[in-house]
């Protein structure tokens, strides 16, 4: 976790991963997130043979978005499930994302974030989060048919 | 293409994307330790329990393990017998004077696990929350004070639990605390 080369890295990409990160899963639990995938990757096996250590790391916050989700899930899961008499206050349970990216699939919000705000094509982000160019299609596609769903309902 | 709802959803992204918190320097980041867990190792239920909760030695007054309800109070957390079959891992959280802890992100593996928690300066509490924990909090670990009035190190209070592989959030639940940064996450694989 300390080589200079790491370090140098790090400081040049933590503000667009960070971005990415709120992206994903929104500005309260972004910090987490990232730093989470961060040190997972960067502390991997894998991390100092990569050759693509910013798809690696990418992919580090994607993943670490998608455990966040399904933990969320679950967790929403229980507190439906348990009606109890005193409920136990949850602080991490609302995270403020718009109502629209909520509704998408981390992969589907990877996919728009970095379409939309990074400006990549499918091949770029392809290349970026390590998924096949028709798999940013098909998330593509979905995400837009949500999205104008939801927004011409407002 | 539809250029409209691309507009749309470009102006949607970008509002959430400056929303973004500035990234931790990578000092920030913590040093921590990855213990490795093994086929073999054992590997608890998915339901954390919380299986016991001690002080150690002379433990301030204040210490204690109290349950968050939604009014506000506090009400003592059910202890159940301790998991003997496991020799738990210990993990050392140390709050800094600076409102601070002393990593970003704390890793234990699976299991049974012991939590040493001190303070090097001023007040402070450890709330834990995660998956299949019902959200607990360590009591006040507050300083010492030598004989001749000279603030130490507090006393360690420690609890014994059984985490479930998550990501939990720990902070101090002292008002303003959090948001000053005595907040990290705990990585349970």
């Amino acid at each position: 976790m300390n080589d200079p080369d790491d370090v140098a890295l790090y400081e040049d990409l933590a503000p667009a991963l960070i971005r990415f990160a709120t992206g994903l899963v929104g500005p309260s639990d972004a910090e987490d997130v990232f730093s989470t995938a961060v040190v997972h990757a960067m502390t991997s096996p894998g991390w100092r043979s990569s050759t693509r250590k910013r798809s690696f790391l990418y992919t580090a916050v994607l993943n670490e978005a998608r455990m966040f989700h399904r933990s969320r899930s679950r967790r929403r899961a229980r507190e439906t499930r348990a009606h109890v008499a005193v409920s136990i206050v949850q602080p991490e349970v609302h995270p403020e994302v718009p109502a629209a990216l909520d509704r998408l699939s981390p992969r589907q919000r990877a996919v728009v974030v970095l379409t939309y705000w990074d400006d990549l094509t499918p091949a770029g982000v392809a290349a970026r989060i390590g998924i096949s160019e028709g798999a940013v299609r098909r998330h593509l596609a979905r995400a837009r048919r949500t999205l104008r769903r939801l927004l011409d309902e407002h | 293409m539809n250029t409209d709802l691309d507009d749309r959803i470009r102006v949607l992204v970008a509002q959430e994307l400056n929303r973004s918190p500035a990234p931790p320097t990578f000092a920030d980041l913590g040093d921590y330790h990855l213990v490795p867990t093994g086929p073999g190792e054992h590997r608890p239920s998915r339901r954390a329990v919380l299986v016991a909760f001690a002080v150690a030695g002379a433990v301030v007054a204040t210490a204690g393990v109290v349950a968050l309800t939604s009014d506000g109070s506090e009400t003592p957390v059910t202890i159940t017998p301790a998991d003997t079959t496991a020799a738990p891992y210990r993990l050392d959280i140390v709050s800094l004077p600076t409102l601070l802890l002393d990593a970003a992100v704390y890793e234990a593996p699976a299991g049974p696990i012991e939590i040493h928690y001190v303070s090097q300066g001023g007040t402070h509490t450890l709330a834990i929350t995660g998956p299949g924990l019902e959200p607990i909090e360590l009591g006040t670990a507050s300083i010492s004070t030598a004989p001749d009035g000279t603030p130490t190190v507090g006393d360690a209070v420690i609890a014994h639990l059984v985490l479930e592989p998550g990501t939990y959030a720990i902070y101090c639940t002292i008002p303003g605390h959090r948001d000053a940064g005595e907040r990290a996450t705990l990585i349970v694989r």
